[in-house]
């Protein structure tokens, strides 16, 4: 979106007031991809026409029982038919994180029901066991430690202890 | 790991830029003023807004919100609520420091640290001052701490402000985070103090004659349930009045009377127990309301009608319509009662609300309803604007039970329908506290209760209408005084059985400097404008609706602009303005997770490898005990939480998080007013925590009572039959001290036509004496119970010969 189309620039409060949500909506709207981000850097940026026809969508599809995920992955199709199903907001994307060995984590929902303490004291342990004696014994060169990773994207750059 | 990374919680795939929480509270005998301290800290590489929604008291009046950052100290200002979001979304796109705080329920707020830049860290300070509850001799101090997950419905969640929606229901760990609560409790209780407890945490407690000093054990513990903390007086029930003066010479009045209501009759009433069966009431929760109800269910008369109606996502009534009390109706309340369970899924209280309010009125009868939940609902202010409607039919008795109650809810519900509130959590017996309730219930209807202002002028009271008289709880009132002398100042009533008035005197002239007591009526005054009680704000049609409205909220934001009040109209806004303020990067959005609620749906265990319960609750005194508390020392002694069992040490996960987090080198812990270090939840002594979880739970038996006792005591009240007798078995025998041959022996003495009725008053007789030899300290419980099993007594047998009545004659046989 340009600043040199022909739309009328807005404040966030006259986007708000034109739309009919609260300033904290227009503003929670961005955060979650809904709606592009105020055009312009600083105490000058500003909101458009686009910005209107946006957040209109948003609350139509919402009203009409699409949850703000749902809405977030339909992204620029206009056509509310198409209906993906729930999945979690990205700001509820909460962890326990447990390095259990170099560039090896195991993640926990932290939101949901995990398995037992004592289950995942077990997975702990036995992820520990397998990278400190079992499989670096059997297995010299750590940069097959990768094949266990729960988080491939970030391993690499710890050490166990 | 000594360079690697330290396990622990991750949200949004960072660190929680949330330290630690610190409450300072310090009390007087009839307000509190409280300090909220939160700690933030950007552990990432870029700018970040950390975002934290958390629950304040209920009816708080929050009056200051402060930033420091960078060694400067930023005043919030009070604004509309738009508008201070609007300076708020300027300043932090313009690269400066932006600080916000929102009401977004009466009890639950947000606090938003914006541009938070790499590594720095705030401190937001929040002030508020409220009134101390006191029920009887007790006041009891509650500071909430986490909001617990609420039903939306599928309506709300498409209408409801999607802002507003995030806000009130933040993301939930299930597990403990890592950030903790210390906590310290000041109270000057302005009389002698005789027991403390506090049921929710283990508290180190100091007494010395009227002041109390409490603070919580360990480092920090996790925000995961309410901290409560209860304060016997040796003189309760002393009128009061409390003068403030404002800076600018104005005086307003908070008046505090106890009302005597003793030795009034009971009257009839229709009664509708109306239970939260919705899963969220899991686990203690609903086993403490069906103990509740079996209780209520004894303590109904002849004469009454009642039903008793459960909800979820719907909702179920046991009756079609109230049955009058009767023997049969109270076998088949009881056997559905102990069948119970939280299996209606969802919390649709409005619909259950509105069938109960919606059905006709027995005449002669007035309406009762005594309402138990955990009140975990998105709507609470239409369920409130619904009881309010139909105030002058029906009054609500709400029960907020678990550890993390939505106190607007509850209380909110029983003010709007002229009833009571009373709050419990799973360490605390329900009983003393249902028959309150119960008594408060079917107390004789006063009338024409108003305020005396005697000699005094004012120009706004609050609330502005007189809520209901109750023995033994605390009426306050407050007035902004415009002229008038020294006198005396009333509520006054007249009751079936004359005139009552309860007094107390005032003196303007003695007035103490700071606008406390001011915004205490202000936050009333507020709270009766956002409730609809206001005489502006009342519904009159809907022709000037929309005018209407925009006058309610004027009024409530050049009421909160004066006292400077948040509310929900205004929110609080402190800018750091920056001189470098060029910015590059936006700040990332950055929403902390809360712990979920100690209990709620039934999760007790701790999943995840942190340690959802605290030690166990409990009193532990410190050795500077005062000389005058060392009575007290005896009692609290049985009060004090198990010790922990031999032989359980913190190990699995925990041990191996512990491990992660301190590098296996018993790195000290960094405290909340610390510089900020790596941390990683849970902190080391919380880990020792889990040896606990056994305890805790039994902990459910009643402080000082062993578990044998209590049951017998349950077991003894259940006994009473409808009409007030109890029946001779074997279970009653065991409550005495002879055999049940031996009572059927003494019934055979009796000059009764009918055996079966002699054996009903040898047991009804045996009971009485076992309530008074055995549970004589619970005596204010069981009255009502005894009084109705002295009532069927009467005329029912004569004496033996050599006795002069029927209790001595009992004696004699129980203690010969």
């Amino acid at each position: 979106m340009s600043d040199t189309q022909e739309n009328r620039l807005y404040s966030i409060s006259e986007v708000a007031q034109r739309t009919g949500v609260s300033t904290r909506t227009v503003r929670y709207y961005v955060v979650r991809g809904l709606i592009d981000p105020p055009a312009g850097r600083g105490r000058g940026n500003h909101y458009t026409d686009t910005h209107i026809e946006q957040i209109a969508r948003v609350r139509r599809l919402q009203r009409e029982g699409v949850g703000l995920d749902a809405i977030g992955r339909l992204g620029e199709c206009a056509d509310s038919s198409l209906r993906p199903t729930e999945g979690p907001s990205p700001l509820a994307d909460v962890v326990f994180r447990f390095p259990v060995g170099p560039g090896v984590r195991l993640e926990f929902d932290a939101n949901a029901g995990n398995p037992p303490v004592q289950v995942i004291d077990k997975l702990v342990e036995a992820c520990r066991r397998i990278l400190d004696g079992e499989y670096a014994a059997n297995n010299a060169d750590p940069r097959h430690s990768g094949e266990v990773s729960e988080d491939p994207h970030r391993g690499g750059e710890d050490e166990p202890r | 790991m000594s360079q690697g990374e330290a396990g622990g919680l991750f949200a949004q795939g960072e660190r929680v830029p949330l330290l630690g929480v610190q409450v300072e509270v310090n009390a007087t005998g009839v307000a509190s003023r409280v300090v909220v301290s939160q700690r933030y800290k950007n552990m990432e590489s870029k700018p970040i807004e950390a975002v934290y929604s958390f629950p304040l008291e209920e009816s708080s009046a929050v009056c200051g919100f402060e930033a420091e950052i960078g060694g400067r100290r930023i005043v919030g200002q009070v604004e509309e609520k738009e508008k201070a979001f609007e300076q708020y979304d300027e300043a932090m796109a313009a690269g400066h420091g932006a600080f916000l705080m929102d009401q977004d329920r009466p009890n639950i707020f947000t606090a938003s640290v914006g541009n938070l830049l790499p590594d720095q860290e705030a401190v937001i300070r929040i002030r508020y001052v409220t009134e101390l509850e006191q029920v009887n001799d007790q006041i009891r101090v509650m500071i909430p701490t986490t909001i617990s997950p609420r039903y939306i419905s599928p309506e709300e969640a498409k209408t409801m402000d999607p802002a507003e929606l995030d806000h009130i229901a933040p993301p939930t760990v299930v597990g403990g985070v890592p950030y903790g609560l210390k906590l310290t409790v000041d109270l000057d209780a302005a009389d002698e103090v005789g027991e403390v407890a506090c049921p929710s945490h283990p508290a180190r407690v100091v007494i010395d004659g009227r002041k109390v000093h409490v603070e919580l054990m360990g480092e920090e513990v996790q925000l995961d349930r309410d901290f409560v903390l209860t304060v016997t007086l040796a003189h309760p029930h002393q009128a009061s009045a409390v003068v403030g003066r404002e800076e600018d010479g104005t005086r307003t009045v908070m008046v505090n009377l106890f009302p005597d209501l003793s030795g009034m009759e009971r009257g009839h009433h229709e009664i509708v127990f109306l239970l939260d069966r919705s899963g969220s009431m899991q686990g203690e929760s609903i086993e403490q309301a069906r103990r509740a109800l079996l209780l209520c269910l004894r303590s109904l008369e002849e004469g009454d009608r009642f039903n008793i109606v459960g909800f979820g996502s719907s909702f179920q009534s046991l009756f079609p319509k109230c049955v009058p009390y009767s023997q049969e109706m109270l076998d088949k309340a009881t056997q559905a009662v102990q069948k119970m369970q939280a299996d209606l899924g969802g919390t649709e209280l409005l619909e259950a609300l509105e069938s109960i309010l919606d059905s006709p009125l027995t005449e002669g009868l007035s309406r009762q309803v005594m309402l138990l939940t955990d009140g975990q609902v998105s709507n609470e202010q239409r369920c409130i604007e619904r009881v309010s409607s139909s105030a002058d039919q029906c009054r609500i008795f709400t029960f907020g039970i678990g550890y993390g109650v939505s106190e607007h809810l509850v209380r909110g519900i029983a003010r709007a329908s002229r009833g009571q509130v009373e709050l419990i959590q799973p360490n605390e017996r329900i009983e003393p506290k249902v028959l309150r309730q119960f008594a408060r219930m079917t107390a004789a209807n006063l009338s024409d209760v108003k305020m005396d202002w005697g000699n005094l002028e004012v120009d706004l009271v609050a609330p502005c209408e007189l809520p209901p008289l109750f023995g033994g709880d605390r009426l306050t009132v407050y007035g902004r005084l415009t002229g008038g002398g020294p006198g005396e100042v009333a509520v006054v009533a007249n009751s079936p059985e004359g005139p009552l008035r309860f007094a107390v005197q005032v003196d303007p002239e003695k007035a103490t400097e700071g606008d406390q007591v001011a915004v205490l009526l202000a936050r009333r005054a507020i709270q009766d404008l956002e409730e609809g009680r206001a005489e502006l704000s009342k519904r009159k049609g809907s022709a000037q609706g929309t005018r209407r409205e925009a006058r309610v909220r004027q009024a409530i934001v050049d009421l909160a602009r004066r006292y400077h009040l948040i509310s929900s109209e205004t929110s609080f806004v402190a800018i750091e303005e920056r001189e470098k303020a060029d910015q590059k990067q936006p700040a990332e959005l950055r929403r902390i997770p809360v712990a979920l609620t100690k209990g709620w749906h039934g999760v007790e265990r701790m999943v995840a490898g942190m340690p959802l319960s605290s030690p166990p609750p409990g009193v532990v005194f410190a050795a500077a005990m005062a000389p005058q508390a060392s009575s007290s020392m005896g009692r609290m002694a049985g009060m004090r939480a198990p010790a922990p069992k031999k032989g359980k040490k913190p190990g699995g996960v925990f041990k191996a998080l512990a491990e992660a987090v301190t590098g296996g080198l018993g790195r000290k812990q960094a405290s909340f007013m610390d510089a900020a270090q790596v941390r990683a939840a849970p902190p080391a002594h919380q880990a020792k925590a889990m040896g606990y979880a056994d305890e805790v739970e039994e902990l459910a038996i009643p402080a000082g009572m062993g578990r044998g006792e209590e049951d017998d005591y349950i077991r003894l009240i259940l006994g009473q039959q409808a009409d007030g007798s109890f029946l001779l078995s074997e279970d009653l025998a065991a409550l005495s001290p002879v055999s049940l041959n031996a009572l059927k022996q003494a019934a055979a003495e009796l000059k009764v036509p009918d055996a079966s009725l002699a054996q009903r008053v040898v047991a009804t007789l045996t009971a009485l004496f076992a309530l008074e030899k055995r549970f004589a300290d619970r005596k204010v419980e069981w009255q009502m119970i005894a009084d109705k099993a002295t009532r069927w007594l009467a005329g029912k047998a004569t004496p033996p010969a050599g006795f002069a009545d029927l209790t001595s004659w009992i004696r004699s046989v129980l203690e010969p």
